[in-house]
């Protein structure tokens, strides 16, 4: 198909690429601008590995096509944080051990960061309710539910 | 393969929308999510369109908004924003429930009721509901506006009434009577991201204790959701308290038999169709006697 240019604000920064109109965010992301801790799973947005922020809200970056973010912001765990002081909760992350293997954890982190970004003290149920859209094959989940709540108001339920 | 010559086309209003529909032979774009995930799946996708008709920046298509009679939902509102309001939840807690059913909080997010109904998958979620509050989907093209009952909307698993020159702009809901209950049970393998396995909506309006009206439409359980008139009838009129939950189960059992015949699903669809019914009779019951 004929290419589109596509101006939209990813981790703050403008960008502007030309895409055929049938590419993926997620594609865009990765290989034009190297975004890589944006993950590739299931492709078919079950496993929630490419969930990024677009305006503000967890999707699946798998399933929206990248002329669709013209104007939109999207954040990517690359823009959460600084090299000297990371986000309250990959810190949290990192505290809890919620990261094994560590292939779900940056769209696990971005939809933990939209849950927060509304609710600063959510309970276990919105915490779990908020990462539905996430799986995980190494932690079982409780370390990752643990690492939220302490980033949100640090009352850990054990 | 790929035709190069497809464009690209985004509307920002529907008169712009139904103009490029009238010239052009266009695939519609709503939230993408099962847009994305056929276009890398089916080879012949694009075959014999000349292009996209991107509707995801249409504002006027995004809203939900009540009148005195009825509650417009644009075709562009997204799962989340029907969970979201507080307008759905009061009128057609059946609809907010299917609509949180759905898929995942990524997924609600992003994909779209219209896109949910013109997928017209046998099991998705919204359209029992909007078949149970008797909704209709209002269609726009260049030669203008018509209306057609939801129910009538799903032809066949994945086949709608839509013309190729027409978008669905939005669903007309009637505003409840006083006294009308809503209610919509899945069944699917998981909590999250589960497809459907079978599902029932329930719109009733109950008046001292008399079933005046009912609705039941199951999901998954006919190739297109449908009232089930024959349980319908055996209900209506009836004091509710009367009403034998295991024995409509049974007989909404056989009504979904003479619809599909015997298949190979048959042994799990039937006792789990009819638990659902029986379910919602008893729940029924149960919300009836506690708010007197």
């Amino acid at each position: 198909m004929a290419k589109v240019k596509v101006e939209f604000k990813v981790n703050n920064r403008e960008v502007q690429v030309e895409v055929d109109p049938t590419e993926r965010l997620l594609d865009t992301l990765r290989e034009r601008l190297n975004l890589t801790g944006v993950k590739e799973g299931c492709a078919v947005g079950e496993c929630g590995a490419c969930t990024v922020l677009f305006d503000g809200e967890a999707i699946n970056s798998c399933l929206i096509p990248t002329v669709q973010a013209e104007g939109k912001e999207v954040l990517t765990i690359e823009g959460l944080g600084t090299e000297d002081e990371l986000d309250p909760l990959q810190q949290s992350f990192i505290d809890y051990q919620a990261v094994q293997c560590g292939f779900c954890t940056p769209g696990m982190i971005l939809s933990a960061k939209a849950l927060l970004n509304k609710n600063s003290s959510p309970t276990r149920e919105d915490i779990k309710g908020a990462i539905d859209g996430n799986l995980c094959r190494c932690t079982g989940y409780e370390q990752i539910i643990q690492a939220v709540q302490n980033a949100a108001d640090g009352e850990v339920e054990a | 393969m790929m035709n190069k010559d497809l464009k690209f086309y985004k509307a920002t209003k529907v008169d712009e929308a139904v103009k490029l529909l009238a010239d052009n032979k266009l695939k519609l774009l709503a939230g993408g999510t099962d847009f994305m995930v056929d276009l890398r799946n089916e080879e012949d996708f694009l075959n014999g369109y000349d292009g996209i008709l991107d509707l995801s920046h249409i504002d006027e298509i995004k809203k939900i908004i009540e009148n005195d009679e009825h509650v417009e939902i644009g075709a562009m509102v997204t799962h989340r924003d029907i969970v979201d309001s507080d307008l759905i939840k009061e009128y057609y807690p059946a609809l907010a429930q299917s609509a949180g059913a759905i898929g995942s909080t990524p997924i609600r997010n992003r994909a779209t009721i219209g896109g949910n109904i013109c997928n017209a998958a046998a099991c998705a979620d919204t359209l029992g509901p909007l078949i149970a509050f008797e909704g209709r989907a209002v269609l726009k093209s260049a030669n203008g506006t018509r209306t057609m009952d939801v129910s009538e909307f799903v032809k066949w698993p994945y086949e709608t009434g839509i013309n190729e020159d027409e978008i669905l702009v939005s669903f007309i809901l009637p505003k409840p009577e006083e006294g009308a209950y809503s209610s919509f049970q899945k069944i699917g393998r998981r909590q999250a991201l589960a497809i459907t396995r079978i599902s029932l909506a329930v719109k009733a309006v109950i008046e001292s204790g008399v079933i005046k009206e009912i609705n039941l439409v199951p999901g998954s359980a006919t190739p297109v959701p449908t009232t089930f008139s024959k349980v319908e009838a055996e209900i209506k009129g009836k004091q509710l308290s009367e009403i034998d939950p295991k024995e409509i189960g049974e007989k909404a059992a056989e009504e979904m038999i003479g619809i599909t015949g015997e298949r190979w699903s048959t042994p799990y669809k039937k006792p789990a169709l009819a638990t659902l019914f029986r379910r919602a009779i008893k729940n029924l019951q149960e919300e009836v006697a506690n708010n007197g």
